[in-house]
């Protein structure tokens, strides 16, 4: 390198540097983009945009969102982690694409990239039969299991769904057929029209369906320490005696290298949000439950659920090469 | 099981009180005109430019402009067909040949309205059907397991080389690299990724949309810039033709009406067919039961009523599975199925009984559309000649900046531009080679719907293939596809053997 090279190098990462730092005294001073990498419409997509609205009234600058669907979530993670960490910058993540998804494949990222920011909802993996199936308890889908040729279906493999099922299954030593199904939907529809026995879904998309004469579902149980607020009729794996505790979660993350500051600004804002009326009187319209965690719990959270979901890849064969 | 309640009618009127929604029709309804009048733009293209400016919509607003163009985009690719001999989409290519003749002869007007009011009638048999067929439809739906699915998209991707008149082998050729197509990104049943090349944009697969603008509207646009723009000679629009004595003539012509309109929906229930199709069997049903006195290829009435009725039926047809199955039963279709889902409404068997009251409002809505159409198109049909005159120089660079836009706002990802370009440029090559591009959207979108339904369907029935044939409903598709192949095969070969006599009896004499 020569030396005018060197000083201009030199200048540049000055120049930048002092704009970081200006960036920083005042953060923040321009538009945060927000992507939903889910398509418009969803619930995922719905509590994006429930935490849009008032933070870019609570920060003074507009929240731009961007839906950028694509692998339950993976594309749209992909392409916030290719940003500048800058702080402008922050996605809606799941259980499934920040901690399984860099475990099955190149996907552009890994946990090492992203910087949590901040869980905001869950709600319980919940196994739903349909109404005139013999099956009523987790007991029952064991004994149905043992012979490992029982038909089940979740909302796609490597969803939040499908990897607890598997965790699950994992543990108590049985195995089982999966059909895929693009949605919860379809899983459910699968469940009713007598093609699959059981379906794993996450319990929102199912709460508002129980006692519907039109949708004869029943809930095996809900994988959730306590019973679940939405679903107070449901019993837990753990009063049948298999204690599991499976929440499926979406919360925001940036890409890493992000400066605290910025993620400390966000992270408590969206705090205050989830804990406000409105946003309760939307979760419960779809079923969620908040569920925030500051930026150190949540990557943890991430963090402990990759090594847990690791392990049933890896019986799976499902990690990447 | 009541699907439509009072609930759900007042529901679905209600929403026909906000004033947007006609706005919104009459829109969709121009739109479509100038889109299906003007050669090489269709239906499906202009669907595809307008679905982005939908997004923020909500669903009711989103539908009525969509339904505008859609059925109004059907019928106006009659103009050109009817004024310079050239149909503006392939599903005008039977109207050429009563149409043209009649405009020849002095009776443009009259061509052009019978056409418009054909066109209403063939929609609104087949809103009727939509009407009575998709509940029904929809309850044996919450029966189909993967099997049955899996069955239906064979009919589809064999009835997908059907819009291919000319060759059965491109036609399959293009369907089958539709599926392929389809295949890129994370494989739904092992979670593995397939042709993604280490680019996580391709995980999620290729984006439908950017895709298909590319395929129907780019394509178009490098075909139509290499050719050289002369100034159309339309025929002139004359007086003559009124509308009450076209109305007359339907009413003479009735059960061709009734069975033109029953044809077109049939065929548009058939997922992966199309208006092209079922205007020519419509065409060719009227030119069998030919009266003594009719001329047809001379400009007989009948056969153009035959075409515009069918084609235009299909519309309705199309719809049905759409909203019952999740399968599109048309071109269109598989664009809305995008379009609908944005909104966070799931077409299929929850369709109806989770949103009757928007079930009910898609019909009066495309029953508005379609009275926007002749509304539109009556006092407008004098000036219909100039928009065979707006010349490709101004439109090529327009469609293909509001394409790059299209494109770009589905997922506000410049790699989607990339994708349309690529795709036009295929979709070009395929063009200028005689491959139907319609086929490969058509593949992309029933792709999927075939592997996954194959997959598991095998995966629930321990790998017994003979579950096809053993399931009644899949059993007896199979059964009937089977029995077309033969029958087509045998007529084909018995056609030859004939030729052969006929060419050798000539040689002897």
């Amino acid at each position: 390198m020569s030396l005018t090279r060197a000083l201009q190098a030199s200048m540049v990462l000055a120049a930048s540097l002092t704009v970081a730092g200006m960036a920083l005294a005042d953060y923040p001073e321009k538009p945060i983009r927000m992507i939903i990498p889910y398509a418009q419409g969803g619930a995922t997509d719905a509590i994006g945009r429930m935490v849009a609205d008032p933070l870019s009234a609570a920060l003074g600058v507009p929240v731009v969102v961007t839906n950028q669907p694509g692998a339950g979530g993976a594309v749209g993670v992909a392409a916030a982690m290719a940003a500048a960490p800058d702080g402008y910058t922050i996605v809606v993540g799941s259980d499934s694409s920040l901690s399984a998804r860099p475990l099955m494949t190149e996907s552009g990222y890994t946990i090492d990239s992203m910087q949590a920011v901040a869980r905001a909802v869950e709600a319980p993996m919940t196994f739903i039969v349909a109404e005139s199936s013999p099956i009523n308890t987790i007991d029952d889908l064991l004994t149905a299991m043992a012979d490992g040729n029982m038909v089940w279906s979740s909302p796609g493999v490597g969803s939040g769904p499908f990897l607890g099922a598997e965790a699950f299954f994992n543990e108590k030593g049985v195995t089982a057929q999966h059909v895929t199904a693009d949605s919860a939907g379809e899983a459910i529809i699968k469940v009713l029209s007598g093609e699959v026995q059981m379906a794993s879904v996450v319990g929102s998309n199912i709460a508002g369906m129980i006692g519907d004469p039109a949708q004869p579902i029943k809930v095996i149980g809900v994988a959730s320490a306590e019973r679940w607020s939405r679903l107070p009729d449901s019993p837990t794996f753990a009063e049948q005696g298999h204690p599991f505790d499976r929440p499926v979660w979406f919360g925001f993350v940036a890409p890493a290298g992000t400066p605290p500051e910025a993620v400390n600004t966000l992270s408590a804002e969206i705090e205050k949000i989830l804990t406000s009326p409105e946003s309760a009187e939307l979760l419960a319209t779809f079923h969620m439950t908040p569920a925030y965690q500051n930026p150190v719990e949540f990557a943890a959270q991430i963090k402990s659920e990759a090594e847990s979901v690791a392990v049933v890849l890896q019986a799976l064969g499902m990690q990447k090469e | 099981m009541d699907v439509i309640t009072l609930a759900s009618l007042s529901e679905g009127f209600a929403v026909l009180s906000d004033p947007w929604i006609y706005v919104l029709i009459v829109f969709g309804s121009l739109v479509g005109l100038v889109f299906g009048a003007t050669p090489g733009l269709t239906a499906p293209a202009a669907i595809a430019l307008i679905l982005p400016i939908t997004y923020s919509m909500g669903i009711h607003a989103s539908l009525a402009l969509l339904l505008g163009v859609y059925v109004s985009g059907y019928f106006s690719g009659s103009i050109p067909a009817i004024l310079i001999n050239t149909p503006g989409t392939p599903g005008n290519a039977a109207t050429t040949l009563e149409g043209y003749p009649m405009a020849r002869a002095g009776r443009a007007n009259e061509a052009l309205t019978i056409a418009v009011i054909s066109s209403f009638i063939g929609v609104a048999i087949s809103v009727l059907l939509l009407l009575t067929v998709a509940p029904v439809m929809a309850r044996m739906a919450l029966t189909f397991t993967s099997v049955e699915y899996f069955a239906l998209a064979v009919v589809g991707i064999l009835c997908v080389a059907g819009i291919s008149q000319g060759s059965l082998i491109k036609g399959l050729a293009a369907a089958f690299f539709g599926i392929l197509v389809s295949t890129v990104g994370i494989d739904g049943t092992s979670g593995v990724p397939r042709f993604t090349f280490g680019m996580p944009e391709l995980l999620g697969g290729i984006a439908i949309i950017p895709a298909l603008i590319g395929l129907f509207a780019i394509s178009e646009m490098l075909v139509q810039s290499r050719r050289r723009t002369t100034a159309v000679d339309a025929l002139p629009v004359d007086s003559g033709g009124s509308i009450l004595s076209v109305i007359g003539l339907h009413v003479r012509h009735r059960w061709t009406v009734l069975k033109s309109g029953l044809i077109g929906t049939f065929i548009g229930l058939l997922p992966g067919t199309g208006p092209a199709i079922a205007s020519w069997i419509a065409y060719g049903d009227a030119m069998r039961s030919k009266q003594p006195g009719e001329q047809f290829g001379k400009g007989e009435a009948r056969g153009l009523i035959a075409c515009e009725t069918s084609n235009n039926a299909v519309i309705g047809g199309a719809m049905i599975p759409l909203l019952t199955l999740g399968i599109p039963g048309d071109p269109v279709t598989a664009i809305l199925i995008g379009a609908m889902m944005i909104q966070g409404v799931e077409p299929g068997p929850f369709f109806l009984r989770d949103h009757s009251g928007l079930f009910v409002a898609i019909v009066l809505m495309m029953i508005l559309a379609n009275i926007a159409m002749v509304a539109t198109f009556l006092p407008l049909r004098r000036l219909a000649a100039k928009i065979l005159k707006v010349p490709y120089h101004l439109i090529v660079p327009v469609v293909v900046v509001v394409a790059a836009t299209a494109a770009y706002a589905v997922s506000y990802s410049a790699f989607d531009i990339l994708l349309l370009g690529v795709f036009g440029f295929i979709g070009f090559l395929m063009m200028t080679n005689g491959f139907p591009v319609a086929a490969v959207v058509l593949g992309i979108v029933l792709g999927p719907i075939l592997e996954k339904n194959f997959r598991n369907a095998l995966i629930a029935n321990n790998m017994d293939v003979t579950v096809f044939l053993t399931r009644p409903i899949s059993g007896l598709i199979f059964f009937l596809l089977a029995a077309t192949i033969v029958f087509m095969q045998v007529r084909k070969i018995r056609t030859a053997r004939a030729q052969r006599t006929l060419t050798a009896d000539t040689a002897q004499h």
